[in-house]
């Protein structure tokens, strides 16, 4: 996946992906929400 | 509404119930477990009368339930089809379902690799089955089944590769699995002492049943010598710790997208527009108050005994109805989680 872009069409998105290999996560929301999504993997990870 | 659970009485193994009532005793109410797995893969054997199976299930669920009442109950199944036979007993129903080289309750097109897509469908059928209550999923990583060490004579890869695990993962995520326990973690030497082992094994029984001259076709074509299995055994590490970054990858992702995922569900109304071969494309969405979050992933592949190949998909187009209540702006952002 190389780029991605977003449109409005009568109340729909649109999204477009140049490219897939084998599989992607694509998150679609503000700037802010995303900003604030930090990882906090240490609970987790040994 | 959630199943109704119509299970009452069933029998407890006293052996079972000794030993989970010393342990809980001791640690059980240490905030450090979160859950208790009452059955491990109930549904794994075939059964003409399986009734007396879930009795046994339901009594071991419900006697942990009075000992550890603070605790969500739960329960790892395995067979498709039948979850709805265990899934409404527990209070986080789980399922495994390893599409390359392990075992598996469903028969794939291949003695060492199942359709990836089909965990879809294991975890659909899962929450369809266990709703209104959360499902888990146990994933794909590295492991030990040794499915896919040896294909037709030849050294294969018996871990699943990044792109196999990840592809399996989002596809579990997409259908709304809350909590994902992996299967599971190994350490380089134990990874390969495991290998080492079963390929002892597999030339033990191969010699075995040369003498019996019962050998099946998948296993006639041994020509392995000594330094082949050498040069695999030190692959095995590069194959184990490419999956391993993969997984702490995806772990990163996966705590990054928790408030979202844990409060959104399944957003059915998300379709491909257009791709190199759009029917070869998985799609699911999981919206919350706030975000829609998309996975896909590409099931346009071959099977590999050396994992998996990936023919690139161009030009996706994705299509996607603004969810009711979910808050975003006429032009929102977007952000590529994965890598």
């Amino acid at each position: 996946m190389t780029s991605m872009e977003t449109q409005q069409e009568n109340g729909e998105l649109a999204i477009e992906l140049d490219s897939l290999q084998d599989a992607a996560i694509i998150l679609i929301g503000d700037k802010e929400l995303a900003d604030s999504l930090t990882p906090d993997t240490r609970s987790i990870l040994p | 509404m959630g199943n109704p659970r119509p299970f009452v009485g069933g029998e407890l193994e006293p052996e079972f119930e000794q030993e989970m009532l010393d342990f809980i005793e001791r640690y059980g109410n240490s905030p450090r477990f979160i859950a208790y797995n009452s059955a491990e893969e109930p549904d794994w054997h075939k059964s003409e009368t399986p009734y007396p199976v879930t009795m046994t299930t339901l009594a071991r669920t419900e006697a942990l339930r009075k000992v550890a009442p603070r605790h969500p109950i739960a329960g790892t199944l395995c067979r498709f089809r039948r979850f709805y036979q265990f899934a409404p007993i527990f209070d986080i129903p789980i399922m495994d379902a390893y599409r390359v080289g392990a075992p598996s309750a469903d028969k794939g097109p291949l003695r060492w690799g199942n359709y990836l897509e089909s965990v879809s469908a294991y975890t659909q059928d899962l929450k369809r089955n266990s709703e209104p209550s959360p499902i888990w999923v146990w994933a794909q990583g590295v492991h030990t089944w040794s499915g896919r060490a040896f294909v037709d004579g030849q050294i294969g890869n018996p871990i699943p590769t990044p792109s196999e695990a990840r592809a399996q993962l989002y596809m579990q995520l997409g259908e709304g699995a809350k909590g994902v326990l992996w299967f599971r973690y190994m350490t380089p030497d134990n990874m390969e002492n495991t290998y080492r082992n079963d390929f002892k094994k597999m030339k033990e029984r191969i010699e075995e049943l040369e003498k019996q001259r019962e050998l099946r076709d998948w296993m006639k074509g041994w020509q392995v010598s000594e330094s082949d299995l050498e040069a695999a055994f030190t692959q095995c590490r590069e194959f184990r710790a490419d999956t391993w970054a993969a997984t702490q990858e995806m772990n990163t992702e996966m705590c990054m997208l928790r408030p979202i995922l844990s409060r959104g569900d399944v957003y059915p109304r998300v379709w491909v527009q257009s791709a190199s071969d759009r029917r070869k494309i998985y799609l699911a969405a999981i919206a919350s108050d706030q975000a829609i979050v998309l996975f896909v992933a590409n099931l346009d592949y071959d099977f590999r005994p050396r994992g998996y190949r990936f023919k690139p998909q161009k030009g996706i187009r994705i299509g996607i109805d603004r969810p009711y209540g979910c808050h975003l702006r006429n032009q929102p952002g977007l952000s590529k989680v994965s890598r």
